[in-house]
C-alpha cells in the first residue's frame, strides 16, 4: 500500500475527530416549545408529530391490523362515523339510512358534492366498489367475515377458483348497488341491528372507481391514492415517516393541525426517549416503564381501558382441563389482584368478565364469585375433580409466547397453583407464530389469550368464537344453550333483548369457565404533550396506537 | 488473477442454489405460518390468502416456482405488505449500506490508529489506553452501548436526536448535511465492537512485525520512524487485519437488528429478523440469498486483496 493511501486513512481519522469535537460544541436546534396553549383558529396551524407503528398494508378492504386501521381513519371515512359513545353518525351519508320494514334493505343517500382529494366526484359507485373489494376472493380481505350478512358476499368470497365470467357474475350479485350517483342500496340476508355500525368501518370504506379499473386492481400506495378523509399523505417513506396535510376536499370543514407527521418506530422504549427529547408529541407509553412514567409524566400519561380481554384459555377436549372442576380450580387459585401488581405493574386491570363491562351494560365483577380468587373453593373443586391436594393430577402445560412478561406470568401461575392446588405447571415457551399455529390447530391444553374487539358491540365478542364449530372457536367449546343464545341474539332487532341474550351467553360461557377464565382487561397507555388538544378528549377504547385517532380533524397544537 | 476471480464468481452460483434450497425447506419446516395470527383468521379467509400468495400449492411445486423465479432474479411479493421484495431489499439495503460504511470507516480508522499507537507504546500510557478501549469495546455489546449513548448524548445532553427514522447520507452529495447529527450515535454504536476487534488484531500483528529483522534494518538504514512504521511495519502487519476486514464489512453493511431498532433506522437487519418472526417466506428467502451473495462476494474481494497486500501470494 502506498503512502498516499495511508495519508487518506489518517485524514479520515482527523475528520472523525473534528466531527466529534463539533458535536460536543454544537447547539441543540430543536426547540420543543414550552407547551403553552394558543386558542384554536379556524385555519389549520402547527405540526403534530406522532410516534407511530408502520402499517402493514394501505388497503382498507384487505387489512386487519390495528395500526393499519389507525392510519386509514386519518385519510378515509365511510358512510358513517362512530361517535364517542360508539354510535354511528353520518359521515359521507346524509343522515341515517332508510331501512325497509323487514330490516333487510338499507338505502343511504350521500351528502352532496362529495369529492376525492384529487377533485374527482365521490359517488355511490365508489362505495359499491369498496364493499365488492372486501368480498372479492382474490383480494382476500381479512375482514370479509363481518360483511357475511350482505347478500352474495360469502358466495363471491368462496369463488376463488371460479373463472373470470363467474366471478364477475358473483361480483354483480353482491347485494350492494348504486341507485344513482348519490344513492346507495345495500341488501342483507337478515335484519341485523349492528349493520349501521359496520357501515362505519374500514371494510365498507369507498374505493375510487376512477383509479381502479377492476375490482381486483392493485390498491394504489399512499402517494398515488386519493382520499376522502380529513387528511392526506404528502410525503411517505416506508419504515421512516409519513406526513399528512389537510385534504382540500374534506367535507367536514377546517381541520385543526396544518400537518401531522408520523414517525415509524418499532420500539416503545425508544419512542419514550424521543418523547422525552420532544421529538414526538404523542406516543404509546412503554408499559414495562409504567411506574417511572407515572411519576415522570404524571399529567401526560393517559391510561384508559382498551377493549381487550386476556385469560386462561382451556382446550375443552384435552385432559385434565376438559373437567369443569379443574378449570374452576385453576381460575380460583389465581390471585388476579396480586398478578396485576407483580406481573403487570398495574398496566392492566384484573377481571373475571369476558366482555368488557362498558360493552354489555354490566359493572364488572359479576363472575368474581365463580371465577375469582378463593383458595378454599379452588381446593374443594380440585378434590371434586379427583385430585385432592393435586395428587394424581396429570401433566398440564401452559403454552405461552416468549416474552419477559409472559415468562413472569407463567412463573406466577406455577407458584400460585403449586401453593394452593399442589400441582406442577409445565411452561412451553415458543415464538408467537408457533403459539398461534398450535392454537389454531387446537393443539394445546392451556394457553393465555383472548380477544381484541373489532367493533363496539357484544356481538363481536361471541360470533364465531364460542358457537359449536364456530370459525375461530379453537378451544372447541360446544354447549347447546350457548349456541342457542348466540343464534337468537344475532338477528334480534330488539336491542334490549339482544343485549340481554349476550349477557346470558356470557354467563353460560363463564359459569364453568368453558374455554376461558378471564384474567385481565388491558389498558391502553399513551403519552401526550400538554400542547396537543383533541387527542385525549376524543380517545376511544379501541385506540390502542394513537388516542383519538378517529378524530384527527379535531387535533390541535399550540406548537408552531 | 482474472481467471481465478471468474472461477470464484461461477462457484457462487451453486452455493446460492444450495443456500436457497436449504433455507426454503428449513423455513417451511418451522412451525407456524404467515397467517397464524394472534387473532385467528376464519378458514375461508385463510384459504383465499394462501391462494393469493401461492401457498396453496404443494411444497415441491412452491419450491420449483421459487427457484425458477430466483433464476430470473424475481424474489416475489412480501406477504406482510404486498410489496415487491426486490424493492424492499433495495430500500433497506441502501440505508444499511450507508450505516455500515460509516461504521466501517469509524472502526477501521480508530481501530487501526489505536492498534498502531498501542504497539508503538507497548506497556506505556498509549498502550494501556488502547487496550482499555479495545477491551471495553469487546466487553460492551451494542445492546448496552446504544441505549447508553442515547441516554447520555441525546436525552441528557441533547446533542443528538433519539430517532434516526430519516437516516441516510443521500443528501450529503447534494450539499445538504442537515441530518449529520443522526449519523454519529448509530455509527459509534455499530462500529465500536469491530473497532475494538481491529485494534486488538492490529496491535498484536504490529508488535510481531516490529520485532522483525527487516524493521531493524530499515531503522539502521536511517529511515525516519514514520516511514518505518507506515511503509514497512504497518503494511505487513495489515495482512491478518485484512483477513477480518472483509467479513466485518459484510457484517456491517448487511444491517444490525439492535442498532436499527434502538435508533429507529429502517435498515435490512431489522427487516430480516422481522421477516423470520412473521414468517414472511418470500422476504426470508430474498434477504438470505442476498446476504449470501454479499458475503460470498466480500470473501472473494478479501482473497483478491491478499494478492495486493502480499505480492508473494499468487493465484
Amino acid at each position: 500500500m502506498t503512502n498516499s493511501k495511508w495519508r487518506l486513512l489518517l485524514s479520515m481519522f482527523a475528520v472523525f475527530a473534528i466531527m466529534a469535537i463539533a458535536v460536543a460544541c454544537g447547539d441543540d436546534d430543536d426547540d420543543n416549545g414550552g407547551g403553552g396553549q394558543t386558542p384554536r383558529t379556524e385555519a389549520p396551524s402547527g405540526t403534530i408529530t406522532i410516534g407511530a407503528t408502520q402499517f402493514e398494508t394501505w388497503d382498507p378492504h384487505f387489512s386487519d391490523f390495528a395500526q393499519d386501521i389507525s392510519h386509514m381513519v386519518y385519510v378515509w371515512r365511510g358512510l358513517y362515523h362512530l361517535d364517542l359513545n360508539d354510535q354511528p353518525q353520518p359521515a359521507m351519508a346524509d343522515g341515517a339510512p332508510k331501512v325497509s320494514d323487514d330490516g333487510k334493505t338499507y338505502t343511504i343517500t350521500l351528502k352532496k358534492d362529495l369529492k376525492w382529494s384529487d377533485g374527482q366526484p365521490l359517488t355511490a359507485a365508489d362505495f359499491v366498489l369498496g364493499i365488492q373489494r372486501t368480498c372479492n376472493p382474490d383480494n382476500a380481505g381479512h375482514y370479509q367475515y363481518i360483511l357475511t350478512n350482505i347478500v352474495g358476499c360469502d358466495d363471491y368470497y368462496a369463488a376463488a377458483d371460479a373463472d373470470a365470467a363467474k366471478k364477475t357474475e358473483l361480483q354483480n350479485a353482491v347485494g350492494v348497488k348504486a341507485i344513482d350517483a348519490t344513492t346507495l342500496e345495500v341488501k342483507i340476508g337478515a335484519a341485523q341491528p349492528t349493520f349501521p355500525t359496520l357501515l362505519a368501518l374500514w371494510p365498507t370504506f369507498p374505493a375510487p372507481s376512477h383509479k381502479l379499473a377492476t375490482v381486483d386492481a392493485d390498491w394504489p400506495g399512499p402517494l398515488e391514492n386519493v382520499y376522502n378523509g380529513p387528511f392526506m399523505p404528502s410525503a411517505y417513506t416506508e419504515k421512516a415517516t409519513m406526513e399528512l396535510i389537510p385534504n382540500p376536499n374534506w367535507i367536514g370543514g377546517n381541520v385543526g393541525a396544518a400537518k401531522v407527521v408520523l414517525k415509524y418506530v418499532d420500539d416503545a422504549a425508544v419512542l419514550n426517549q424521543a418523547y422525552r427529547t420532544g421529538e414526538v408529541d404523542a406516543t404509546v407509553a412503554n408499559k414495562p416503564e409504567l411506574d417511572k412514567l407515572k411519576t415522570e409524566f404524571a399529567n401526560e400519561l393517559q391510561l384508559y381501558p382498551a377493549t381487550r380481554t386476556i385469560g386462561l384459555e382451556f382446550n375443552m377436549t384435552k385432559s385434565p382441563v376438559d373437567k369443569a372442576e379443574v378449570r374452576l380450580a385453576l381460575s380460583q387459585a389465581t390471585d388476579r389482584a396480586t398478578m396485576m401488581k407483580v406481573v403487570f405493574t398495574d398496566a392492566n386491570t384484573s377481571t373475571t368478565s369476558w366482555v368488557p363491562p362498558a360493552r354489555n351494560g354490566l359493572k364488572g365483577g359479576e363472575y368474581d364469585d365463580i371465577l375469582g380468587f378463593d383458595a378454599a373453593k379452588a381446593k374443594a373443586n380440585m378434590t371434586k375433580a379427583g385430585y385432592p391436594d393435586g395428587k394424581g393430577f396429570p401433566e398440564l402445560t401452559l403454552l405461552i409466547v416468549d416474552s419477559a412478561t409472559n415468562k413472569l406470568l407463567g412463573e406466577f401461575l406455577q407458584a400460585e397453583w403449586k401453593k394452593y392446588l399442589g400441582i406442577d405447571l409445565k411452561l412451553e415457551i415458543t415464538d408467537s407464530k408457533t403459539r398461534s399455529s398450535r392454537f389454531n390447530s387446537s393443539d394445546f391444553q392451556l394457553v393465555t389469550g383472548g380477544w381484541q374487539e373489532d367493533y363496539p358491540d357484544p356481538e363481536n365478542w361471541f360470533l364465531g368464537l364460542w358457537e359449536t364449530g364456530g370459525s375461530i372457536n379453537k378451544v372447541l367449546v360446544s354447549i347447546k344453550a350457548l349456541d342457542d343464545a348466540i343464534d337468537k341474539a344475532r338477528y334480534n332487532t330488539n336491542d334490549e333483548e339482544r343485549r340481554k341474550l349476550y349477557r346470558d351467553a356470557e354467563k353460560l360461557l363463564l359459569q364453568e369457565a368453558n374455554g376461558i377464565a378471564p384474567l385481565y382487561h388491558t389498558l391502553a397507555a399513551m403519552l401526550v404533550k400538554p400542547n396537543i388538544k383533541g387527542m385525549v378528549e376524543n380517545k376511544r377504547p379501541g385506540d390502542t396506537f394513537v388516542p383519538g385517532d378517529w378524530y384527527i380533524e379535531l387535533w390541535t397544537t399550540s406548537k408552531k | 488473477m482474472l481467471a481465478y476471480a471468474i472461477r470464484r464468481v461461477l462457484a457462487i452460483i451453486p452455493l446460492i442454489f444450495a443456500i436457497a434450497t436449504i433455507t426454503f425447506f428449513l423455513m417451511h419446516s418451522v412451525e407456524g405460518g404467515p397467517f397464524d395470527e394472534d387473532k385467528p383468521i376464519p378458514p375461508a379467509t385463510r384459504a383465499n390468502l394462501e391462494r393469493r400468495y401461492g401457498l396453496d400449492d404443494s411444497l415441491p411445486v412452491q419450491y420449483v416456482t421459487y427457484i425458477k423465479n430466483l433464476a430470473s432474479l424475481d424474489f416475489g411479493i412480501s406477504i406482510a405488505n404486498n410489496r415487491d421484495i426486490s424493492d424492499i431489499i433495495k430500500e433497506r439495503m441502501r440505508v444499511s449500506v450507508q450505516l455500515g460504511i460509516a461504521a466501517f470507516l469509524f472502526a477501521t480508522t480508530f481501530g487501526l490508529t489505536l492498534g498502531i499507537v498501542s504497539s508503538l507504546n507497548q506497556n506505556g500510557f498509549g498502550d494501556y489506553f488502547g487496550v482499555f478501549v479495545a477491551t471495553a469495546g469487546a466487553a460492551m455489546p451494542s445492546i448496552v452501548l446504544a441505549p447508553l449513548l442515547t441516554i447520555v448524548f441525546a436525552v441528557e445532553l441533547g446533542w443528538f436526536k433519539v430517532l434516526s427514522t430519516n437516516y441516510g447520507f443521500t443528501d450529503w452529495f447534494g450539499g445538504d448535511f442537515s441530518n449529520w447529527k443522526q449519523v454519529i450515535l448509530p455509527t459509534i454504536g455499530l462500529g465500536f465492537l469491530p473497532m475494538a476487534f481491529i485494534a486488538r488484531i492490529t496491535r498484536a500483528s504490529m508488535l510481531e512485525v516490529l520485532r522483525q529483522d527487516y524493521i531493524r534494518t530499515a531503522r539502521a538504514k536511517g529511515l525516519e520512524e514514520f516511514g518505518v512504521v507506515i511503509r514497512h511495519a504497518a503494511k505487513n502487519a495489515l495482512i491478518p487485519v485484512l483477513t477480518v476486514l472483509g467479513p466485518i464489512f459484510a457484517g456491517l453493511i448487511t444491517g444490525s437488528l439492535v442498532i436499527e431498532r434502538l435508533f429507529a433506522i429502517p435498515g435490512l437487519g431489522g427487516e430480516f429478523v422481522r421477516s423470520v418472526i412473521i414468517r414472511d417466506y418470500g422476504l426470508i428467502m430474498g434477504v438470505t440469498v442476498f446476504f449470501a451473495v454479499i458475503i460470498a462476494f466480500m470473501n472473494l474481494v478479501v482473497d483478491l486483496l491478499y494478492g495486493i497486500a502480499d505480492p508473494r501470494i499468487r493465484y
